[in-house]
């Protein structure tokens, strides 16, 4: 079978790289963008390869476009239906609620461990 | 990826992430109104938060945590821009980069006294604002947060299981928070033995957590439960302490009073109406022209435009490595381009057209690794920006600082090198250069000074220069002083130039004062002697009332060396090209022996001290008589016995210090064409040596 791929947004190279680190090692693959804008872009790609993608995990306080856009952008793409989880900080509690009525599936406070992490993507990826 | 990879990944994003932090609130102190470093830093902040945090870094995460909120409320214009906010500021983020430099080197990151300690200071700080913003005086400020008492009840769906969820989980997590002073289970559902179901949960519980982290942060435990689940989060601090509610300890006194209906929402707003953005106010009271501000908006801007680099980390062992064998790549093929001569004709053009072709790709493969090493000077004139906003600051001077050409790239090790001395010549500048704000009033000048980094490129050497508009140098003082010295002959007259030159003279540079007007203490001697180690040269202009700037020549690398190849005493040295100013022929009559001063060579006239190799590196004897001197310029002239000129090259010069001890005025090994070895002069070295 082919590996569930995830797409993640941040523009933190370290939770990028913790993500990766995390996601690889159960088996998922990988696809990273460093903000809002990229995100599309590199869904875009994925849309002209005919490529899907089962899961995004976007950060919320990003330079260029943050993650609030980049979920309603996300909202009007053929992707509209892929599952959205948004990383968020305890402040972030207004941000959370935006990100819920922009059409994000779910939330994950930072810092989280693996299994955290993992648990949260199980319930939208079977 | 590999954990230690992500670790670094961390390393490097902390560091720009301070770097940013540090940059933006020196822009922001000579632009208070601007809004864009704000946003910057609060996001830099908001990031290092989350990625120290995920690393494990809890106190970097606490802290960086503290710096978000400040930076959110300066955002939101709640806190006006101060110069005591921005030095507090500034602390914060030297401890923050202490913490940083603690975790690389696998240490803890500090005690968890010193993180309270900075945390009081900034609750001081604030406290002390929101003092000011209120009118009235008599609220005594609550005591400092300390524990705080929740009760937590969980009673969960008994299909909890399937959901992926573990309440062992949270409670671990709970217990993470603080200490579970108190767990009450409620084991009254559980049913018989036989008919527990082992994929059910019966059991709920009750507990009180002791914790300092606030009540969001036990919320955020239940985040994916609590919709479908039962849980009730009480805070029963109250009850624990009695009297004062710890809680309002967060809260600012403008709060506060409002919550207790001492003054309304309206009264807040008018003081915070009052408090002006310093640019305005420092435009108000005259002291700065409104050009200026907007001057300093338009080199804000400027600064702004500098993007943030996406990078690596490469350990520089790596990057020699290959720098190394690229050269001895260039060395094999020029090995190979003398077999042509062997070779019949037309295999020889087309041989050499392909090697040509190879010599090109080798060329251009040389300058991108040569490249790998380089550094732009950023970083390197933000730190001194920095130093001079706080000695500015100390001295209760006024001083504006301009850089431009940060993104002028030299190599990393000549970059240390010349760190020192530049820290010196900016010292110099703020202490002894630029005046008083009343002085300068006094003298016709605009109270602030400038200082100008300038960082530039020309002809393949690398260009710094520091620039100030102080009082300048007063050169009567230089020169009397160096007569008193016995430097210079009382009767003597000097150029200009000269007489610039003597402010690196040993004897006058590290006097402390030369006259109370113009003196320009901290060992200029030092600086010079460094930056000429570099391969650099150290020039000084001046006006007196006017300013000073010196100008400082560096080669853009130290790995890679224009040389002169010469035989002497039947050995091949090698010399640095940007040390040598002549080679002269002398006759016989050139050439004196003067008691206490040795052998001299006369050049048109100047006499310089003459150095025999053979002797200095104990080579056995030489001719008796030079047919050949090279005229090398270190920190003095001098000049040296050479039997002949064999060639120039660009060498790559090895260290020695792996297979000998370090040998003096010996810089280290290279590979010439021929694939023979050749030791490299040091210049400076061999002075020492010499003249001792």
């Amino acid at each position: 079978m082919q590996p569930k791929r995830i797409l993640i947004v941040d523009d933190s190279p370290t939770l990028r790289a913790s993500l990766r680190l995390c996601l690889e090692g159960a088996g998922y693959e990988v696809i990273e963008a460093e903000n809002g804008i990229d995100g599309l872009r590199k869904l875009n790609n994925l849309k002209r390869e005919g490529s899907r993608v089962s899961l995004i995990i976007s950060d919320i306080i990003m330079p260029k476009m943050d993650g609030i856009t980049f979920v309603k952008e996300v909202k009007k793409t053929p992707f509209c239906y892929t599952p959205i989880i948004i990383l968020t900080t305890e402040r972030d509690e207004t941000k959370r609620q935006e990100g819920r009525e922009a059409g994000a599936a779910g939330w994950l406070v930072k810092p989280f461990k693996p299994q955290q992490l993992l648990w949260t993507i199980k319930k939208f990826i079977r | 990826m590999k954990k230690s990879e992500l670790l670094d990944t961390y390393f490097a994003e902390a560091e720009e992430l301070l770097n940013t932090i540090e940059n933006q609130l020196l822009a922001l102190e000579s632009n208070p109104e601007a809004s864009e470093p704000i946003q910057e830093m609060f996001r830099s902040a908001h990031s290092l938060k989350s990625a120290s945090a995920m690393m494990g870094f809890m106190h970097t995460s606490k802290f960086s945590h503290s710096l978000e909120e400040v930076f959110d409320r300066l955002r939101k214009g709640e806190l006006p821009v101060t110069k005591n906010l921005i030095s507090l500021l500034l602390n914060f983020v030297d401890f923050l980069r202490m913490m940083h430099t603690n975790i690389t080197s696998g240490k803890p990151e500090c005690k968890a006294e010193e993180i309270s300690q900075m945390q009081a200071k900034l609750k001081r700080f604030l406290s002390e604002v929101s003092e000011k913003e209120s009118t009235k005086k008599f609220f005594i400020e609550p005591e400092r947060p300390s524990d705080s008492f929740f009760e937590i009840s969980m009673e969960f769906r008994d299909d909890i299981f399937n959901k992926g969820q573990d309440p062992l989980m949270l409670l671990l997590e709970l217990d993470e928070l603080g200490e579970i002073i108190k767990v009450v289970s409620d084991i009254s559902r559980l049913p018989d033995f036989d008919n527990i179901d082992m994929y059910k949960l019966y059991i709920s519980w009750r507990l009180v957590l002791k914790t300092r982290e606030p009540l969001s942060k036990i919320e955020d435990v239940f985040i994916f439960t609590r919709d479908e689940n039962d849980i009730e989060i009480k805070d029963i601090t109250r009850q624990f302490r009695d009297g004062v509610n710890l809680k309002d300890a967060d809260k600012f006194i403008g709060e506060l009073l409002l919550e207790q209906g001492i003054i309304s929402e309206g009264d807040i707003q008018s003081v915070i109406k009052e408090q002006k953005k310093t640019g305005k106010v420092l435009v108000e009271k005259g002291i700065v022209d409104k050009s200026e501000v907007e001057k300093i908006a338009e080199y804000q801007k400027k600064a702004r435009l500098v993007h943030r680099r996406s990078t690596i980390r490469i350990d520089l062992e790596k990057v020699d490595k290959v720098v190394g064998l690229v050269e001895e790549m260039a060395i094999a093929l020029m090995q190979i381009g003398e077999i042509t001569s062997e070779m019949e004709p037309s295999a020889k053009r087309r041989f050499e057209i392909m090697l040509k072709g190879l010599y090109k790709i080798c060329h251009q493969l040389e300058e991108q690794v040569m490249k790998m090493r380089m550094f732009p000077l950023e970083g390197t004139f933000y730190r001194l920006q920095r130093q001079i906003r706080d000695l500015a600051y100390e001295q209760k001077k006024q001083i504006r600082v301009v850089i431009s050409g940060e993104d002028t790239e030299l190599d990393k090790e000549v970059i240390e090198i010349i760190s020192d001395p530049l820290k010196h010549l900016v010292r110099n500048a703020v202490d002894h250069g630029i005046e008083l704000p009343s002085e300068r009033e006094r003298l016709g000048k605009p109270k602030g000074g400038t200082i100008w980094l300038k960082g530039y490129q020309k002809e393949g050497r690398i260009y710094i220069e520091i620039k100030d508009d102080g009082r300048g140098i007063d050169k009567e003082a230089v020169l009397k002083k160096a007569i008193e010295q016995g430097i210079v002959k009382p009767d003597s007259t000097l150029s200009d130039e000269e007489v610039y030159e003597l402010m690196f003279h040993p004897l006058i540079s590290t006097a402390k004062h030369v006259t109370s007007v113009s003196g320009r203490g901290v060992g200029l001697d030092v600086v010079k002697h460094n930056i000429t180690k570099a391969g650099g040269r150290i020039k000084v202009l001046s006006e007196v009332g006017r300013g000073t700037t010196f100008v400082i020549e560096l080669p853009l690398t130290l790995a890679i060396i224009e040389s002169t190849i010469i035989r002497a005493n039947g050995e091949v040295f090698t010399i640095p090209m940007n040390f040598i100013v002549e080679f002269f022929k002398p006759f016989p009559h050139h050439i004196r022996t003067i008691e206490e001063h040795g052998e001299l060579v006369n050049v048109r006239g100047e006499f310089l001290p003459l150095i025999r190799l053979n002797k200095v590196f104990m080579l056995g004897n030489g001719s008796p008589e030079p047919k050949l001197v090279a005229i090398l310029k270190g920190n003095k002239k001098f000049g040296v016995v050479v039997d002949e000129v064999l060639g120039e090259q660009r060498v790559l010069i090895k260290s020695l210090k792996e297979n000998l001890f370090n040998p003096k005025g010996i810089a280290g090994a290279t590979v010439l064409g021929d694939g023979s070895v050749s030791l490299v002069i040091d210049v400076t070295g061999l002075e020492e040596l010499a003249f001792g």
